[in-house]
């Protein structure tokens, strides 16, 4: 699979697609997008990157 | 004489760094503000000379006790920020100084 | 057994899609197909990953996220690889392929347009980045009045600053035009934190941009133009046209 960076999959996953209404069981907006804390997003990446760093 | 070894509490250290950079955070968004609020005000061009020269010192020591004051906790100029999420940096991400 | 439901990646307009057996889905599942012409490309996930109150955790997880993501984006440009292809937004889920079948029957027309619009094209990214420059800074020197003086550096400082945004933003524009020009569609989303890039300069342009494939060195040209001019740009793609796939009525 082409080497692609997940902020930019993001953007595009998050920001992009389809966005279907009508009976779906959930979609995104339904969770209200705004709640992503990135806060939590780079806590959590420092913490790959910690163990990734650990591991090595 | 054998020398007891140095107990090192990181967690209250690291805490303790933890504050002192919120705190200084602080300060440096009120002196960055009142640095705007001054340029503002000495443009209006409503203050005599002496004031704008009062003003201009007043603002130049700010600075200066804020470096001192970085200096004396081992705080970098870039340390200082808040992360407020969705919001953004609370400081602009560039350094005003330095 | 934990209650299953129906996961929409994408909706294509062909049935015939050679690589999709290689493909896996979210948590490893097999893929589906749902409708002929339209087609839907589902898989099926459990409700309880997939509640409302599980997806508030999960996506602030960032090794779910990721994982999810890019199980969604394989599969997505699988699916693109064999034809016009409407990616889904991330988390769509139905209760069953029933449901989805019906979708794509009352969606039928609007997806047709929508994906006869994305045939011979591709989308790619443009990111510009401003390159950081340190402003002087106010220094203490031998004035007679050292107050003025400090004033005075403060303004040529903030002054230089709102200069340099200016300048920086109007290249931004400079570049989003020049693609927006060979563009059949173009789309801007907001600059990407750098905490999460890891690139320290500010980014001042994140943009997409649906090209004919024909204008395809067109683009390239323009990109190396920019890049000999001395601005830092960043081209991504081609990736399946996630940013230009809003459903419209024909």
């Amino acid at each position: 699979m082409r080497d692609v960076a997940l902020v930019d999959v993001l953007d595009r996953l998050l920001g992009g697609g389809v966005v279907i209404s009508g009976e779906v069981v959930i979609a995104i907006a339904d969770v209200d997008l705004v709640r992503i804390s990135l806060r939590a997003l780079i806590a959590s990446m420092d913490t790959c990157l910690q163990n990734e760093l650990a591991d090595a | 004489m054998t020398q007891l070894p140095q107990r090192i509490n990181t967690d209250a250290d690291t805490v303790e760094h933890d504050l002192v950079r919120l705190l200084l955070t602080v300060v440096e968004l009120v002196r960055q503000l009142m640095e705007r609020q001054a340029l503002r005000r000495v443009e209006a061009g409503n203050l005599t000379e002496e004031q704008t020269e009062h003003i201009g010192l007043a603002l130049m020591r700010l600075a200066e006790a804020m470096d001192t004051l970085r200096d004396h906790f081992g705080i970098g100029p870039d340390e200082l920020n808040l992360d407020l999420g969705p919001l953004g940096p609370l400081l602009p991400p560039e350094p005003a100084r330095r | 057994m934990t209650e299953q439901a129906t996961y929409l990646y994408a909706v294509t307009g062909t049935p015939d899609i050679p690589g999709l057996p290689g493909v896996l889905g979210i948590s490893g599942a097999p893929l589906r197909m749902v409708g002929a012409e339209p087609c839907a490309i589902v898989s099926s996930v459990s409700l309880a990953e997939f509640s409302e109150e599980a997806l508030r955790r999960n996506l602030e997880d960032r090794q779910w996220l990721e994982k999810t993501a890019t199980a969604h984006h394989q599969v997505v440009e699988a699916v693109n690889d064999a034809g016009p292809t409407a990616p889904v937004r991330l988390c769509t889920v139905y209760r069953d392929d029933d449901r989805v079948g019906e979708m794509l029957r009352e969606q039928a027309d609007a997806f047709h347009a929508t994906l006869s619009r994305l045939a011979g094209r591709r989308e790619w990214g443009v990111q510009v980045f401003s390159p950081a420059q340190p402003t002087d800074s106010p220094q203490a020197t031998d004035s007679p009045s050292p107050g003025l003086a400090y004033l005075e550096r403060l303004r040529a400082q903030r002054d230089q600053r709102a200069d340099r945004d200016h300048a920086m933003a109007r290249q931004a524009e400079n570049v989003h035009s020049s693609m927006a020009d060979i563009a059949t569609a173009a789309r801007r989303y907001p600059p990407q934190d750098r905490r999460l890039t890891g690139i320290a300069d500010p980014m001042i342009l994140n943009a997409a941009y649906l090209v004919d494939i024909s204008l395809e060195p067109v683009l390239a040209e323009h990109i190396a133009n920019f890049r000999r001019a001395g601005l830092e740009i960043r081209l991504t793609g081609p990736w399946a046209p996630y940013s230009f796939v809003e459903l419209e009525t024909p």
